[in-house]
Order: structure tokens, then sequence, then C-alpha cells
């Protein structure tokens, strides 16, 4: 179902060149010269292991009709820079993104783009995917790597760990479930723990 | 901990011994199926857990047909920033064998087996199954089997719960909740006897109570009191009975002592008594003396010298009359002889007189014939002589008529001399009764003096008898002061024995206070721990969630169902998972993913879901992802998005994957190339398999220079 986005262009690029950024890329946001596409529209991003060229199209009928002259600009790039025996020249994203909303047809012609794996892989983003800021990052998620904030604090610590305070929220007493898991942890007798616990002997 | 090495022989596909090295941030494993690559998954697996729950309880089926030494071996390398360790496990067919070496020691068997789990997976130690849990927790989250790819999507939302439980250790819920159960039965149970013992405890306290009641505080003696009493009454006693000994009165036996003299008297008494009987049945016997006159003495003289003359007379009598029986008797033979010898004569003469002739029939002699006859027939016709009949004398006859009548008479003196003889006898008799009694009763003998001294013993055994019986009287008295100064004492000791009794049960009771109250917080934490499995699962679930969504958005498998939702419910308080997948921008929000998704897309769900559980639970055995060809028949772009995702994993995990398929293996390869110095990535393909096994090449990827070239322009 088409939506009309608040995301503009100019705050998508600069999303999409902040996320890169937080990801360990080095981001040019002048990639005119590369790939000649306005700074207002595009940026090209290389970490160790790729590179890559993003786009932001004002309409769908703009993103289809030029993708493909993209994708030649950033085969280019990566030609002049690396040889066909070098890893990284295999290694090119194409991502192409429009705020605008898109109709049924749009949507076969988008999963044409990203299922089309020649050359370079293509990350596509439309008006459908994109209606806050939070799905650029869904669209960029797979050249990021897993960082910290995605994975769970370790510290959140073991199951054991966690219990008193989950004991606690049923009305437990922190103390009792302290020593009762404490005492399961250390195979000692339970029940005789939390009788100590509770200062009855 | 991380893989180093694992050696391998005997083991499925490996026949003989391969050494694989390990040590890398990435392993590539590649190669046409049936050539070994999954037999090195397995390996690993089995190395660590001795099992591989697919084959079920087979464990035969790790040896290798074509194994050369009919034994399967594996030997892993581990380590970590601080351990290193090497796992050696063997199977002969009938037993297996593991061997942990961790540098500093080496042990084998159960020992080996807990070393290893207190290394890798240590929840598992505190569970009824460890090597059960600890295959759960490396098959869910370690090591993703080829077949089993998308079984935690397939399986039910209960089994979903479970191995998540497991994960991420709230599988241990369930043992704690077992263990504070029978705990917390247990402890009712001493409860129950810490209640029977209180109730125990107060029974003993009333009971106490009641006997102290029982003893009527009446007037007693002390045993002091007493002591005047009972010195006199046993200096008494031995008075009695000199070898009585005296009992000390505060002692112990006092009152057995007491008792036991009280019946010493009683048969003293009963002695006395019987005593004094006898020396009045003497009296008795002295006054029934039997009596024979002196003319009845003379007369008995007297008849037994007239009975021995006229016993004289008749055996003179007889004598004859004997005699004179034999001389008739001879002569009655003599004329039974004569007359015998007549009649053979007789007989002769007639014989004689039928044969006479002129001659002699016997000598043929002449002989006067008619003095012969004549005389032959004289004694032919002589008659038999006669036989006297009276051939008794008159003095024969005499003595036939006086010997009876002698006889009567001495019968008749006989009668006479019997019965002044009785008379005689019982008097002895008398005589030797009396002397016997006074014998007896060691008083003087002589007949005229018993009568005296049995009354005066008589007098004496009376006297003895009172004397006992006033004895006895004042020894019962004093056994009654005695019982009533012990019920004082027993009193006494009652009044500590019920303190102590109340005190006990006052602490027993406190106690049992205090067991009711763990009992009951016991019950309450069992009650909490019923819900609580679910919210911890539920916590963990939701920090895994995002993950797991973030995952399969870089995978990208499908254009529409972007989103994953893994939700946690409780049914009939079992924990329930349920895996969704929705599309954010339509309304298809919770979809059950099998329907809705291909095959394929599935396989990269499960494997997202795998890798989000692999990097998001909080701990693991090992921090490695093994995949054996995950993604089989999978789209390009799928398989881009999933080489990527594990890219991006590869700094977090150690990567060991497997792939039969060239294009996927030379994805893998570029993609998962180390950068930098620091990074390492292994190729290991299997090229052939033979009954020798397989042919192996093993390679390290040479690290490529970290090269910012477009950016640098």
């Amino acid at each position: 179902m088409a939506t009309l986005s608040s995301l503009t262009s100019e705050t998508i690029l600069a999303e999409a060149a902040r996320l890169l950024e937080d990801g360990g890329y080095h981001v040019l946001r002048d990639a005119e010269p590369l790939i000649g596409v306005s700074s207002d529209r595009g940026l090209v991003a290389e970490d160790k292991y790729g590179i890559v060229t993003l786009v932001v199209f004002g309409t769908w009928a703009d993103l289809w009709r030029e993708w493909t002259d993209v994708q030649g600009a950033l085969v280019s790039l990566i030609s002049d820079r690396f040889t066909r025996g070098e890893a990284k020249a295999w290694e090119g994203y194409l991502v192409l993104l429009t705020a605008a909303p898109i109709g049924p047809d749009a949507v076969q012609q988008a999963n044409s783009i990203r299922y089309d794996t020649h050359r370079v892989r293509k990350l596509v983003g439309t008006g459908e995917d994109l209606k806050t800021l939070k799905d650029i990052d869904r669209v960029l998620l797979p050249l990021m790597p897993l960082g910290p904030s995605e994975l769970p604090s370790s510290d959140d610590g073991s199951f054991l760990a966690t219990l008193p305070e989950l004991l606690a929220g049923r009305g437990v007493n922190r103390g009792a479930a302290d020593a009762l898991v404490q005492a399961f942890r250390s195979r000692q007798p339970l029940m005789e723990k939390l009788h100590e616990y509770l200062g009855e002997e | 901990m991380r893989l180093l090495s694992l050696e391998v022989a005997g083991f499925r596909a490996f026949p003989k011994l391969v050494n694989f090295n390990l040590d890398a941030d990435a392993v590539v494993v590649t190669g046409p199926n049936g050539t070994g690559k999954t037999s090195l998954f397995d390996a690993i697996l089995w190395g660590l857990t001795g099992r591989i729950r697919r084959f079920g309880t087979r464990e035969s089926d790790v040896l290798s047909l074509y194994s050369q030494s009919g034994q399967a071996q594996v030997s892993i390398g581990l380590r970590d920033a601080s351990t290193e360790l090497r796992i050696s496990r063997t199977f002969d067919g009938d037993r297996s064998r593991v061997v942990v070496d961790t540098g500093e020691r080496t042990l084998e068997g159960p020992s080996a087996d807990v070393r290893l789990l207190e290394l890798l997976w240590p929840a598992a130690l505190i569970t009824s199954d460890p090597g059960d849990v600890f295959d759960t927790a490396l098959t869910r989250s370690v090591y993703l089997q080829q077949d089993l790819v998308r079984q935690f999507l397939e399986s039910d939302q209960e089994a979903r719960f479970q191995v998540v439980s497991e994960l991420v250790g709230a599988g241990r819920l369930n043992e704690l909740q077992q263990e504070l159960e029978s705990a917390r039965n247990s402890w009712t149970r001493a409860r129950t006897e810490l209640e029977k013992r209180t109730q125990a405890a107060a029974k003993l306290a009333e009971n106490l109570k009641a006997r102290l009641e029982r003893l009527a505080d009446q007037d007693a003696h002390t045993t002091a009191q007493l002591e005047d009493s009972w010195s006199s009454w046993w200096q008494e006693i031995q008075t009695l009975r000199a070898d009585v000994e005296v009992p000390q009165l505060g002692s112990g036996r006092a009152a057995g002592a007491l008792a036991e003299t009280l019946q010493l008297l009683q048969a003293e008494r009963r002695s006395v008594e019987r005593r004094r009987g006898s020396a009045e049945s003497l009296l008795s016997e002295v006054q029934q003396r039997p009596a024979i006159s002196p003319d009845e003495r003379v007369e008995l003289e007297s008849l037994r010298s007239r009975l021995l003359g006229v016993e004289e007379t008749i055996i003179a009598a007889n004598e004859r009359l004997a005699q004179a029986r034999v001389d008739a008797a001879e002569r009655r033979q003599r004329q039974i002889e004569l007359r015998e010898a007549q009649e053979e004569l007789r007989t002769l003469a007639s014989l004689a007189l039928r044969h006479l002739d002129e001659r002699c029939p016997v000598c043929q002699q002449e002989y006067d014939q008619l003095s012969t006859r004549a005389r032959l027939e004289e004694l032919a016709h002589a008659g038999p002589g006669e036989l006297t009949d009276d051939l008794a004398s008159d003095a024969t006859k005499a003595l036939t008529s006086e010997v009876p009548t002698l006889e009567r008479d001495a019968a008749t003196m006989r009668a006479r001399i019997n019965q002044l003889e009785s008379v005689v006898k019982r008097m002895e008799e008398w005589e030797a009764q009396i002397a016997k009694g006074a014998t007896d009763l060691r008083i003087a003998t002589e007949l005229p003096e018993i009568e005296n001294s049995a009354r005066e013993l008589v007098a004496q055994c009376q006297q003895a008898t009172d004397a006992i019986a006033r004895l006895y009287q004042s020894g019962e008295q004093l056994a009654i002061e005695l019982a009533r100064a012990s019920e004082l004492s027993q009193r006494e000791d009652l009044s500590t024995q019920l303190l102590t009794a109340e005190r006990e049960y006052e602490q027993l009771e406190r106690r049992l206070g205090a067991h009711t109250r763990t009992r009951e917080s016991g019950s309450a934490i069992l009650e909490a721990l019923r819900d609580v499995g679910h919210d911890a699962v539920a916590m963990q679930v939701k920090r895994i969630e995002p993950l797991v969504e973030r995952i399969y958005s870089r995978v990208d498998p499908h254009p529409g169902f972007t989103e994953v939702k893994l939700t946690t419910a409780l049914y009939r308080r079992k924990g329930q998972i349920s895996a969704r997948v929705g599309d954010p921008h339509e309304s298809f929000t919770d979809q059950d993913p099998l329907p809705v998704l291909s095959s394929s897309q599935l396989n990269a769900l499960a494997v997202s879901v795998f890798l989000g559980l692999n990097l998001g639970v909080p701990a693991l055995p090992l921090r490695a992802a093994l995949l054996d060809d995950p993604l089989q028949s999978l789209d390009d772009v799928n398989l881009l998005g999933l080489v990527d995702a594990l890219r991006r994993t590869k700094g977090l995990r150690q990567l060991i994957v497997s792939t039969h398929d060239p294009r996927f293996a030379s994805l893998l390869e570029r993609k998962l190339r180390p950068v930098g110095e620091k990074e390492r990535t292994l190729m290991i393909k299997f090229e052939d398999w033979t009954r020798e096994g397989p042919t192996v090449s093993q390679a390290s990827l040479s690290p490529e220079p970290i090269d910012f070239r477009v950016a640098a322009a």
C-alpha cells in the first residue's frame, strides 16, 4: 500500500551517510567525480571488504530509469581501482533509494533489481520501505557489521543471575531468592540455606 | 573457547587418520556430497559430547566400516585466552573412552567428562543428564546440522520454548524446581517429625505435671529425718539376725533391703510358728503315751515260756507219729510182696499140673509124681494171703488225737502273745517318736523332761512371734515413711524434669514455627518459580528477537516479509515460543512462516534464527558457529545476503561453514577472506572419497591488506 513518506532525499542521504560512517565505512559525500551523481543525491563509501554507492532518487521512475547508469558508474569506479584478481573488485554494493511511493508494477521492477546479482549486489528501498529514519537503517543492514548495540549485552548474565530479580518481581523476598540461587549454584541444601537466610536458626 | 585442530581416524568417512587445522576465524569446507564434510562436523560434535543424537542410540554408527584399527578416534584441540585443551575420544565398537588434557592435568573417564563440562558448559553439571543438555546446547546454538536446518522452525512451540530455555539457562529452572520441590518435601517430612517431637514434648510435660499432681503433697519426713528410726529398727533386726547387713538410709538399695528384710521377718515368723507347732504336737504326743501293765508283762513272759514247751511237745509227737507211719508202711509193703509171691507159685503150679508127665517136662528126669502133683495142687489151690488193715499202733492213734489239741493251745497262746507284744511295740515307737521330736526341737530327750521342755519352747516361740510381729509392723511403717521420703525426692526430681520438658517444648515450638515459616517461604518461591521460568525465557527472547530480525533483514530473503517476531506465551502453565514473520507495510504482521515462505526462504529464516541464538544467548559452549551446508537451492540474492551476514559474524564467532555448491564455495572463499594481518581463513577441500578415505587439501588464504583505495581518492 503506497503511502507518503515524511523523509526527504536530503535526510535519507544524510542519515545513510551517518549510518555508514558508524558502521566503519569511509564515506565520500562528494561522489560526483567518482560516479557522476551530485553530492545531494549520492555518495560513495568503502570499508575493508567492499565499495558502496548509494543514490537517492526523487521518484521511482527516476530510479528505474537511471539505476543501470549508476551501476555502470560503480563498476567503472571499481574497475579503475582494482584488478579482476582482487577480491574487492567483486565486492560492490549499489544502494538505490527513493522516498516516493511506488505502484504494484514498480514493486515488481524493484524486485527485479533486487534479484539481479549481476556484477554488484543491489539494495533497494522505496517509499514502501522508507517511512522513518529507522527504515534507512533496515535497508542498509546487509552492509553493516553486527554492532554492539545489536548484540545483547553479555553482562546481562546467565539465567541464574537474573533469577533473583525475576523472583522478586513475583513477590519473593530478594534476599531469600539470592540465597536460594546461591545454594543451587553451589550444590548446597536449598531449604537449609533458605532457613539460614531467614534467620530462623 | 575456539577450535584449533581436529584429528580423526576410523570415524564415519575417515577410515584413516586425517589432521585438520582449524585455527582460523573462518574455515570454509567445500567438496561434493558424500566426500566427508558432514563427517568432519560430526567428528567435532562426537568428540565433544560422545554422541550424535540424530543416530539415536546406535553409537556403533560412528565407527567407519573401513576403519583399519577397528577404532573410531577423534582428538580436538581447543583454546581460549587462558586455557588450551585437548579432548580425545575413542570407540572400539563396544566401549568408548574419553581423555581430557588441560596441559596441567590429564583426566580420563567420568572425571574427564566432568572437567569438559566445567570448561565448556558448566550449566549442564547441575542437570540430571548433563551429556544430553550439553548436546542440546551445541546442536541448537553452535552446530547447525545439515539435515536439521529447519528443526527449530518446524518443531512445536513447546519444544522451541524448551530449546531456548536450555540455551538461556532457564532449563536449570526445571532442576531448581525439582530440587526445591524435593527439598521442600523432605523439609515438610522433617517438620512433621519436629511436630511429632513437639507434640511428644508437650505430652511429656503434661504427663510430668499430672504425675507431680498425683504425688500428694502430704507430710513426709525427709530421708535425714528418718535416720534414727532407721538405725534403731536395724539394730533390732540385728539382734534377731546378726548376719543382716545394715544398708545406708540414703542409698539406692535402702528400700529394697528393707523389703527383703521384711520378707526375712515373715519367713522367720513362719519358722518360729512352725517350731511352736512342732512343740505343741510333741506335747500332745507326750500326753497320749500308750500303756502296758506289769501283770501283762508277766503273762507275756509266762505265755512265751509255755508256748515254747507246747511247741516242743508238738514237735516230738509229730516226730513219733511220723516214725509210726513209716513202720506201718514197711509192714504193708512186706505183706504185698508175700501175696505176690504166693500168686506166682499158684500160677506156676497150675501150669505144671497141666504139663506133668512121667518125666519132668523140663529135664526129662523121673520124679515122684504123686508127691509132686499133690504139692502142686496144694500150691495151685492155695488162696492169696490176707492184707492186715489195722497196721497202726495204739500209741500212734493216741498221738494222732493229741497233736491237734496241742496245736490249738499253742494258737491261743500265740494270739495273746501277739496282743501283748503289739502294745509293747506301740510304746517303743511312741518313745522313739517323742525322742525324735525332742531332738528335732533341740530340747531334752529324756522322757520326764520332754514335756516341760516342750512347754517352755511353746512359750518362747510365742514370745518370738510377738516380737517379730512388732518388728514387722514397725518395719512396714518405716517402709511407708521411706516411700514418702522417696516420693518427696521424686517430686523434686519431677519438678526439675517438668521444668526441662517445658523448656524443651518451648524450644521445639519455636523451631517448629521457624520450620513452618521456611516451608511456607519455600512453597512461595516454588510457586513463583513456576511462573518465572516463562518470564526468564520471555526476557531472553525479547533480547534476542531484534538480533534475529536484523540478521534476517541482512539475509533479506523476502521482499515483503522482512520482519521476524519471536513471541512467548504461557499455555496451561507451559511456555511456548512462536516464530512469526510479518510485512511491516501491509497488515500481514503475524504470519506462520511455513505456509508463506518458500523452502529456500525458510532455510534462510532458520539460519537467521540459529545465528541469532548463537550470537544472542548469554553463553555458548564454544564461541563458534558450525554450519554444515546450510543453504541449498537458495536464490542468488539470498545466497549473497546469507554470506554477507556470515561475514559480519566472522569477527564475533569462529565460523566453520561447508557447502557442496562450487558457486557458494567461491562466494564463501571471497566473502570470508582474511583482510588485515589479524584475520585468518582456512580452506578445506574434500576432492574425492575412496575406501581409503577422503582426499583432502587444506590451505590458508593469504590475508589481504586493508586498503581504502576508493576512499583514498
